[in-house]
């Protein structure tokens, strides 16, 4: 097992390397002048210089490279070009919207895609089955952004129950935060609840179709005995997978419905970040989104290893 | 779909599994796009007062009067309540020096000015508690007002003062006010309380740089630690989550005791336009500053809204041209296609008639306007015509470069032109770039031939326009029109102080403006606010920054 870790952490290093020369190159190859915006429309020839000293612009792009890589090993994203506040500091400031967001859509996808796969599952073949399968193409099929839209125009400008955008930290009014979370974790759940049922199901037929689960009833064991200890445990192994890599994407910003309902999270800032090309920013929290999607994908991994001995082992290269 | 998956489901299986259900909804949202063309709604006329600009001597009392509020604050101002003011996009710096077009919710709330306009662009008190120039308008003595404090508690002198202009002139602090700053020849104090500006020739435009002249407080501002803005304004820098909002919260010590009436003011960043109406619509703000017209227009009529349309016209939706490059080199294409805008139809249906055609830059209450020229370009596609004919160009086709953002409503009048030009045998292509590379080309004088924009500080000294103002400026102007003409008469237009003679060097410098056609002006866009209806004493200067210091919520 601590091979298995260890190999696999070892994987990770080239993917961080190549995807933070990815990013900064992507920037820099953009059109648009950071120190300009910074400097403003009137900035005079000297003004213009002095920002492009000040935010390291004026070195050659392998040495600003190395030097923003030498800091970021160590913790340090830099400072803002545009707010001039610390990198971490507003990764922090917006992370509990993020995460907040995110738990609640796979709090509440997990809940809805589990049910309606495990009841697609059982029903086989009859209608309960086949309005699921319907529901979960519907689900897929509708933009995130319109299902938004159509929320914040029923539940917001016409019921008037919740409110249409913003967002308000648990800590200090929990009441009012949750107001403000149902519409986009709806919204994001939606979709992830149709793709989370698809596995289940799916996952949960193969599994009563083993030859253990046939021994099992045939030893006389419970049907709901039979679906839950036998069926379901083994059945989950593909779904946790699903979920990590959906959780990651989440934490990854959900820049669409962020927009939609003026969420304040991860995904907002990067948009803030590339829409005034804050160099800084943008690599500082996409290289911390890759770090994030990189260790969740490892935990997967882990945990799938865990769930089953054969990928541990080697046997089925869970990599 | 249950046979697409086999007993150990594979990760690369999985992944596959899960990037098709993100292409199919990406896919069947790509076929959703809604268009609407809002209806044609007429906007209240807008009548401010028009008067010659007067040799100002100041007074000791605020500048209150110079107020142009919306609806009356009747009845007696409740104290407290938060207000959650709603506007377009995150500010860029916390250097109030610096800040750009996002500035006009903010900058008076944690910050004053030596001096307001009144509706008249006559400066008023306001920390400046007088002013006299001497005879030949070359000395210009300021006395500060006493027991003013900063938010640190310090109290503002005229040191502040000298150390401000002095601040904005430095390159490094890349702010328009340099230019006013610079034409100071020297700064005296003969006491705490008196500054004393030398010119080297009259300079009547310094009003223009005394009302954006934002007094912070020198002990924090160049301070590394710099972490929020510090001014004398009503209300304190509290917080500033980027990308989410700005909280303001009262100071307890402002100068004009009894203010503000609010004890807190959120100032909300939305990124999408539609989204500030929407707010406002659910009851989730209380302001939206800028809202779409026709969505302003729409809420108002509801009559659950006020609706505050400023009259006050400080910037203006335009299409520049490069006179360097050609087709655009020619000046009968460029008059051509000035008379190829349909300036109502995009006051009518793009602005839902929140705007004025008018093909001159400056505002009805500026000594330069004149209603004559006003209207000098109209629709008419046969001058087109025989224009184009006249430049000798056989089938001109150039590029007009536009930008989604801050306005939808650029590229509308940019199609809207294109569809007329080609009536006249000119061909025009639209590019859409994003506002960061529309910027860039506008700043470094990378437009090729046409661009659509919008300028500001119209509402300033005529000569100010042609000095701030990026796509103006003499000498480094997008269009790289350069003349001797524009130079001396923006050079007499800036040491004019005699009202007759500076009127007869405004409408000099209009005409040639109108001639050369570098510069199309197409119409003023109007600032707007929605405001909800228990919002009272809700007030704008004429450069439509707010002020809301006597604001109150009547709830």
């Amino acid at each position: 097992m601590t091979a298995f870790v260890a190999r696999r952490l070892l994987q990770t290093i080239p993917v961080l390397l190549l995807s933070s020369v990815a990013i900064f190159l992507l920037l820099r190859l953009a059109p648009g002048d950071p120190a300009q915006y910074i400097a403003g429309p009137d900035a005079s020839a000297e003004g213009l210089a002095a920002a492009r000293r000040e935010m390291g612009l004026d070195q050659p792009w392998p040495i600003q490279y190395a030097v923003w890589l030498t800091h970021a090993v160590r913790g340090d994203f830099g400072i803002a070009f545009v707010t001039r506040y610390p990198v971490w500091d507003l990764v922090l400031q917006v992370l509990p919207a993020t995460i907040e967001l995110a738990l609640a859509a796979l709090i509440l996808s997990t809940a809805l895609g589990f049910v309606l796969g495990v009841v697609g599952a059982l029903r086989e073949g009859q209608f309960v089955d086949l309005a699921v399968g319907v529901l979960n193409a519907i689900a897929l099929g509708v933009p995130n952004f319109w299902l938004g839209l159509i929320l914040i125009i029923v539940f917001a400008l016409v019921l008037r129950w919740l409110p249409p955008s913003g967002h308000v930290d648990f800590v200090r009014d929990p009441g009012q935060s949750l107001r403000y979370l149902t519409l986009p974790a709806i919204t994001l759940a939606v979709q992830l609840s149709a793709v989370l049922a698809r596995f289940v199901r799916a996952s949960l037929l193969d599994v009563l179709h083993e030859d253990y689960v046939r021994t099992a009833r045939a030893k006389g064991l419970p049907e709901r005995s039979v679906i839950v200890r036998h069926a379901l445990r083994n059945a989950l192994i593909p779904v946790v997978t699903v979920m990590g890599l959906q959780f990651g994407r989440l934490l990854g910003g959900a820049v669409i419905v962020e927009a939609v309902f003026g969420w304040p999270g991860i995904g907002s800032l990067v948009i803030t970040g590339v829409v005034a090309r804050d160099y800084t920013v943008v690599q500082g929290v996409l290289t911390l989104l890759v770090t994030t999607f990189v260790l969740i994908n490892l935990l997967t991994d882990l945990l799938y290893g865990v769930l089953d001995p054969a990928v541990r082992l080697g046997q089925k290269g869970g990599a | 779909m249950g046979s697409l998956i086999h007993r150990r489901v594979s990760r690369r299986r999985l992944l596959v599994e899960a990037g098709s259900a993100a292409l199919l909804a990406t896919a069947l949202g790509a076929c959703s796009p809604i268009s609407t063309q809002p209806p044609a709604t007429q906007a209240p006329a807008a009548k401010p007062a028009t008067t010659e600009p007067a040799k100002p001597a100041g007074t000791a009392a605020p500048a209150s009067a110079a107020t142009a509020a919306p609806a009356p604050a009747a009845g007696q101002p409740k104290k407290g309540g938060t207000l959650r003011f709603g506007k377009m996009g995150d500010i860029s710096t916390k250097d109030v020096h610096q800040l750009g077009a996002e500035r006009y919710a903010i900058v008076n709330l944690a910050w004053d000015t030596p001096i307001r306009f009144d509706p008249n662009l006559k400066p008023q008190p306001w920390l400046a508690e007088s002013f006299e120039f001497n005879k030949d308008d070359t000395v210009l003595t300021l006395k500060v007002r006493k027991g003013v404090k900063f938010h640190t508690g310090r109290e503002m002198t005229a040191d502040d003062f000298k150390f401000n202009l002095e601040r904005v002139r430095k390159p490094e602090t890349n702010t328009q006010m340099r230019f006013g700053s610079e034409k100071i020849q020297s700064m005296e104090l003969p006491d705490p309380y008196t500054i004393v500006l030398k010119f080297a020739e009259p300079n009547p435009a310094i009003w223009d740089t005394l009302e954006t002249l934002y007094i912070v407080d020198k002990e924090n501002i160049d301070n590394k630690e710099f972490k929020q803005g510090i001014g004398t304004g009503p209300f304190k820098w509290l917080e500033w989550r980027p990308g989410e909002r700005i909280v303001f919260e009262r100071n307890p010590d402002y100068w004009q005791q009894g203010l503000p009436y609010l004890d807190r003011i959120d100032v909300i960043f939305n990124k999408d336009v539609s989204t500030l109406s929407v707010n406002m619509d659910a009851g989730a703000a209380d302001v939206a500053e800028q809202s779409l017209d026709r969505d302003l227009i729409r809420l108002r009529d509801t009559g659950r809204f006020q609706a505050a349309i400023s009259d006050y016209w400080s910037d203006f939706y335009y299409l520049g041209a490069v006179v360097t490059n050609a087709p655009t080199n020619n000046k009968k294409l460029r008059q051509a296609v000035n008379y190829a805008i349909d300036r109502q139809r995009f006051v009518n249906t793009a602005l839902a008639g929140i705007g004025e055609a008018q093909s001159i830059p400056w505002p009805k209450n500026s000594p330069a306007y004149d209603a004559d020229q006003a209207k000098f370009y109209k629709y008419d596609l046969e001058k087109a015509k025989q224009l184009v004919q006249e430049s000798g160009l056989s089938n001109p086709s150039f590029t007009i470069v536009s930008a989604p953002t801050p306005s939808p409503n650029w590229t509308t009048l940019a199609e809207m032109v294109q569809a007329d030009l080609q009536k006249t045998g000119v061909n025009a292509k639209i590019e859409v770039v994003e506002n960061a590379v529309w910027r860039d080309r506008l700043t470094q004088r990378k437009m090729q031939h046409m661009w659509v924009g919008q300028f500001g500080f119209s509402h300033m000294h005529p000569s100010t326009l042609a000095t701030l103002a990026f796509p103006w400026r003499v000498g480094a102007n997008t269009s790289q029109y350069e003349s001797p003409e524009y130079a001396d008469l923006v050079k007499k237009a800036a040491v004019t102080a005699d009202p007759s003679a500076a009127k007869k060097v405004y409408t000099d410098l209009t005409k040639l403006i109108l001639d050369e056609s570098f510069m199309m002006t197409v119409s003023p866009q109007k600032r707007t606010w929605l405001l909800a209806p228990y919002v009272k004493g809700f007030a704008y200067g004429v450069g439509n920054y707010v002020w809301l210091e006597r604001c109150w919520l009547d709830k």
